[in-house]
């Protein structure tokens, strides 16, 4: 399901109709056992009426006294109410007048029991009946059993509920829909944020706006900073990019244009031509290598630097002579950096390849306890005379006799701080040179 | 030396062409990854330069091709692509060295140099066999501190065979390695130049520099030193 509106009220819906459906046949239950209970409630009042107003003699002669019934009705052919005393061998000892068609069979129960049931008779009438064993004590100690049978036509009741049940469902059914609604009104208004941060972002798109605002409700503040902090990254890794790009097109037209004379004019000016390509070259080295910052920091999953540095030391291995350099690693597995891999091993190649090229014999590389830092010590000729602080801005400041070493030294100090950190470069005691990075 | 050249760009491939057989190699080239594959996996080359950035089959894959399939011979990357992720990506993919664009020829062919001594298992420019030393920078062969002055195909020849040691090469081999494709081949001409060069490196039959063993080839009798 694509949208939380149609997930939340398709649950919802769902729950409701189990919940309506449960909370009607509950009711309708309920009302229901309640009104039979009461009804034989009444025919036990019946039973006990009748048995008040029977009478056995002497002779075992049993007679039910008709003004003495508690109910007038059961004298009468058209009544609701019958009753019937039967004998234990299936007698029929005493009929109400009442009861003009057969009751039901009554069933063989113990003494003292007492039998509440809905039944159908024969022509198919709805009929409570209650049934009640007693053994009446005659005079001469011996006892009597019969069965007191009470039974009432329902068929009101039953259609009294049946319209209660009608109503009832109605009402439900017709009350269920509205939470659904309610919920589907709620959300439309609670997500109204989220709509508004889409139409702001086409907004920014179009140029209407620079950043998304920051009155948001507190849950999407989170997703509204990383959104315009993210924005303002690429606005200026942007910028970046168009100004190098600008400056790279604008030294190489120069160059451009003296080659182009010199292949117009068919002048075979070898020199000229070599002069020009070295500018072009520099101009390359220049800015291009600048822009070479892969992922934002944020970005960026912490890595193990140990297997990159291993990377690094074997290819250089293979492209300087393995026997004239050697490389010492002392780092961590657990040493990780917040960087992109690709702008590690731009780095170190660049400050290892320096050690290469420059004379060193051994090259340690080994982290600073206590520190996020490294620090790589080469025990070649060492860093030129001057301020140290210097060769690295030398390198920026682009000056085309700069030497190799400070393009690549300014590379990777750029790059260290696009990720936060810095490079620092320091002369050991023995004439070597170090470099610590700070990540 | 049989060298294999995988460049697209047409202009600098004939440059690279031209150069190396200046410099007496018999040249392969090609100017997509499945012909270079091809040449690169059928062909007897001591040398490989490869460009990364190639239609077809790219160059990084067709360098891990050849290394599955066994061919040994050292491989120079020469590419525009140059930061180091793609130099690290490159060698460990099998290639030796890596050189970007744009580049100067003497470096190249400095590296080529270095890379073809070092499958010789040579340090040094200079290859010191007893009383012969052969400069394979200046290209200069001299026997007791005496310059000796060899036509092309007979100092190719002569590093070909001190190249590969004390190993024995078959007529064939040398052939192949010496010669391109559609060139005339009489193997009786190898005989010519062995003949010659015994002439001039060992005019006074002290030195015995090469060892001819019938039926197999012939072999540089002479001790590294």
């Amino acid at each position: 399901m694509r949208s939380i509106t149609s997930r939340l009220v398709i649950g919802t819906s769902v729950f409701i109709a189990v919940f309506i459906v449960l909370l009607a046949v509950s009711i309708s239950y309920s009302v229901r056992e309640r009104a039979e209970a009461a009804r034989f409630d009444a025919l036990k009042g019946v039973v006990y009426g009748i048995l008040g107003a029977t009478d056995i003699d002497g002779n075992a002669q049993l007679t039910v006294s008709r003004n003495s019934l508690p109910d007038d009705s059961l004298n009468n052919f058209n009544a609701n109410l019958y009753a019937e005393l039967i004998g234990n061998d299936r007698s029929v000892l005493w009929q109400s007048n009442s009861t003009i068609t057969p009751l039901p069979t009554t069933r063989i129960r113990p003494i003292n029991d007492w039998m509440f049931e809905k039944v159908t008779n024969d022509e198919g009438v709805d009929l409570l009946r209650v049934q009640y064993v007693i053994a009446w004590e005659l005079g001469n100690g011996e006892e009597l059993p019969f069965i007191v049978h009470v039974a009432e036509n329902v068929e009101d009741l039953s259609s009294q509920l049946k319209r209660f049940d009608r109503v009832l469902w109605l009402a439900l059914l017709a009350v269920a829909p509205i939470l659904p609604i309610v919920q589907f009104v709620m959300l439309r208004i609670s997500l109204k944020p989220l709509r508004d941060i889409g139409d702001q972002i086409d907004e920014i798109e179009q140029g209407q706006r620079d950043a998304l605002s920051d009155s948001v409700p507190i849950e999407l503040q989170p997703l509204t900073g990383s959104l315009n902090t993210l924005l303002l990254t690429e606005r200026e890794r942007h910028n970046q990019y168009k100004n190098l790009l600008g400056d790279l097109s604008h030294n190489l037209k120069t160059p451009i244009s003296v080659l182009q004379n010199i292949g117009e004019k068919n002048l075979v000016d070898g020199k000229s031509i070599l002069q020009q390509t070295q500018q072009m070259k520099s101009s390359l080295e220049r800015y291009a290598q600048r822009a070479t910052v892969k992922t934002p920091r944020y970005l960026s999953a912490p890595i193990q630097i140990l297997p990159i540095i291993s990377r690094m030391t074997q290819s250089l291995n293979k492209l300087y002579d393995s026997t004239a350099v050697n490389f010492s690693t002392k780092v961590d597995e657990q040493f990780t950096v917040r960087m992109d891999e690709a702008d590690v091993l731009e780095v170190l190649g660049n400050l290892l390849e320096n050690a290469c090229k420059y004379g060193a014999q051994l090259v340690e590389i080994s982290q600073v306890n206590g520190q996020n830092a490294l620090v790589i010590n080469d025990d070649g000729p060492g860093w030129p005379s001057g301020d140290l602080s210097q060769i690295i801005q030398r390198g920026v400041r682009a000056d085309t006799h700069t030497s190799g070493q400070g393009i690549g030294l300014a590379a990777s100090d750029q790059i260290m701080r696009s990720y936060g950190g810095r490079l620092e470069l320091l002369r050991l005691d023995d004439g070597g040179a170090q470099v610590r990075l700070h990540f | 030396m049989r060298a294999l050249v995988v460049e697209d760009e047409p202009t600098l491939r004939e440059q690279l062409v031209g150069t190396l057989r200046e410099q007496g190699f018999a040249i392969d080239q090609a100017g997509d990854g499945e012909e270079g594959l091809y040449l690169a996996q059928n062909m007897p080359l001591d040398l490989a330069i490869i460009d990364l950035g190639l239609p077809g089959k790219d160059g990084l894959s067709l360098i891990q091709n050849l290394r599955k399939k066994n061919m040994t011979y050292p491989v120079l990357i020469l590419t525009a692509r140059d930061t180091w992720q793609d130099k690290v990506d490159g060698l460990e993919a099998g290639a030796d060295d890596y050189l970007t664009k744009p580049f100067h020829m003497e470096e190249l062919l400095a590296r080529i140099r270095a890379l073809l001594r070092r499958t010789g298992g040579w340090t040094d420019s200079v290859m010191q066999f007893d009383r012969l030393s052969i400069d394979t920078r200046a290209q200069q062969v001299k026997v007791d501190d005496q310059l000796i002055e060899l036509t092309a195909y007979e100092y190719r020849v002569l590093i070909y065979l001190a190249t590969n040691g004390g190993e024995v090469i078959s007529k064939s081999t040398l052939l192949d390695h010496l010669y391109e494709e559609d060139t005339d081949r009489d193997p009786n001409i190898l005989e010519v130049f062995i003949r010659r060069l015994r002439q001039k490196l060992d005019s006074d039959k002290t030195l015995n520099p090469i060892e001819t063993l019938r039926g197999r080839g012939y072999r540089l009798a002479l001790e590294r030193t």
